[in-house]
C-alpha cells in the first residue's frame, strides 16, 4: 500500500530517534527500501542529517561583539533622546519664564518712554531727534 | 526570586536580568543564540554579510521588543522566527530584484527550479558542506525554511509548524517534497559518503 508523505516522514523520524531498537530499525529500513522513491527519500534524509555537524565544523568565528556595540550604540542614542525628551519641558519652561520676566522688566523700565506697550516689552524707546538724524545718516 | 546559577544561568534567568536593564546577561543571551541564529540565516541566504546582518536585525529587534517578550513560545523558537521572516524578507527582495531587472526572456532568469539545473555532487569531504548548502539554497524558500529548520536546527515537525505558522501535515509534506527535490544532486554525497 503506497503511503502518503506525512506517513513517511513520521517513519522517517521514527528511524532517527537514537532511542530506536535494532529490530524496529531494520524492519523500517526493509519496509522503506521496497519503495524506490522512499528508498531515495531516505538516502537524502541521511545525508542531511550530517549538515548540523558539517555546518559546525565550517563555521566562522561567531562575532557577537559588534551586535552588542550595535546595540549599546542605539541603546546610547535612545538615552541621549530620553534626556532631551525629559529635559526639554524644563528648559523651554525656564525660558519663558526669562522671557516674561525680562518683559515686565522692560515695562517697568521703559514705561512712559516707548511708543507702545510692545515696544515697551522689547526695550524700544521712543526714537529721539538724535537717534532720528543717525538713521537718516 | 529564584536563586540564579552563576555558572549556567536559565534562559529566563538571564532574560529577566536583561529586562531590568542588566547588559552583561543581554551580552550573555547573545553569546548564547548568536551562532544558531547565524546557522539558520547562513541555511537560508548562504554564508555572507547578508546572513550576518539579518542576525545583527534580529538580536537588536529583540533588544528593542525585550520589555514585550511575553514567553509564550521558548526563547530560542522566538529568535529563530524572527530571523526566520528577516531571511524571507531579504529573499523576497532579492525576487523583486530578479523580476524587476531581468526580463521574462532574458536567458539569465531561471526558468526552472533552481536545484534541478545543479548537477550532482561528487566531493571530497571538506567541500560536502558546499555542496548541500548550494543544493539546499536552489530550494523555492518555503521548501528552504523547512529544510532548514528541521535538519540545521535539528527542530521537530511541530517547533517547525510553530516558528513557520504553518500546520504540521504541511510541513511533513514539504519536507518529502523537499526530499524529493534535493535527491537527485545529493545522491553523490551518499555515494561517496
Amino acid at each position: 500500500m503506497k503511503m502518503d508523505k506525512n506517513d513517511s516522514w513520521n517513519l522517517f523520524e521514527e528511524l532517527s530517534d537514537p532511542g530506536i531498537s535494532l529490530e524496529r530499525k531494520a524492519a523500517l529500513e526493509a519496509q522503506l527500501n521496497e519503495d524506490p522513491v522512499l528508498r531515495d527519500r531516505l538516502s537524502t534524509f541521511r545525508i542531511l542529517q550530517q549538515w548540523p555537524g558539517l555546518d559546525a565544523a565550517d563555521r566562522p568565528f561567531v562575532n557577537s561583539r559588534a551586535v552588542m556595540d550595535q546595540i549599546l550604540l542605539e541603546k546610547s542614542g535612545n538615552a541621549v533622546d530620553l534626556e532631551i525628551k525629559r529635559t526639554f519641558p524644563w528648559v523651554a519652561a525656564a525660558a519663558l519664564a526669562a522671557a516674561v520676566v525680562l518683559a515686565v522688566i522692560n515695562i517697568e523700565t521703559m514705561g512712559n518712554n516707548a511708543e507702545s506697550t510692545l515696544d515697551a516689552v522689547f526695550g524700544l524707546s521712543i526714537p529721539t531727534l538724535e537717534d532720528s538724524l543717525l538713521t537718516d545718516l | 526570586m529564584a536563586d540564579i546559577d552563576p555558572i549556567q544561568p536559565s534562559d529566563a534567568e538571564l532574560l529577566e536580568l536583561s529586562k531590568a536593564g542588566d547588559s552583561v546577561a543581554f551580552r550573555h543571551l547573545v553569546d548564547r543564540f548568536h551562532g544558531q541564529l547565524l546557522a539558520t540565516a547562513t541555511g537560508m541566504l548562504g554564508p555572507g554579510t547578508e546572513a550576518e546582518e539579518v542576525v545583527q536585525e534580529t538580536l537588536i529587534r529583540f533588544h528593542r521588543a525585550l520589555q514585550r517578550f511575553e514567553g509564550r513560545s521558548t526563547l530560542g523558537t522566538y529568535l529563530t522566527r524572527i530571523t526566520m521572516n528577516e531571511a524571507l524578507k531579504v529573499i523576497n527582495r532579492r525576487n523583486r530584484w530578479y523580476s524587476r531587472f531581468l526580463s521574462r526572456d532574458d536567458p539569465d532568469r531561471p526558468t526552472v527550479d533552481p536545484v534541478e539545473e545543479l548537477g550532482m555532487c561528487s566531493l571530497e569531504q571538506n567541500e560536502r558542506i558546499d555542496c548541500i548548502r548550494e543544493a539546499v539554497q536552489a530550494l523555492k524558500p518555503e521548501f528552504r525554511s523547512v529544510v532548514v529548520l528541521r535538519f540545521l536546527n535539528d527542530y521537530s515537525t511541530e517547533e517547525c509548524a510553530n516558528v513557520l505558522g504553518i500546520p504540521p501535515g504541511t510541513v511533513m509534506s514539504r519536507l518529502s517534497r523537499a526530499l524529493d527535490k534535493l535527491g537527485p544532486t545529493l545522491k553523490g554525497l551518499h555515494e561517496n559518503g
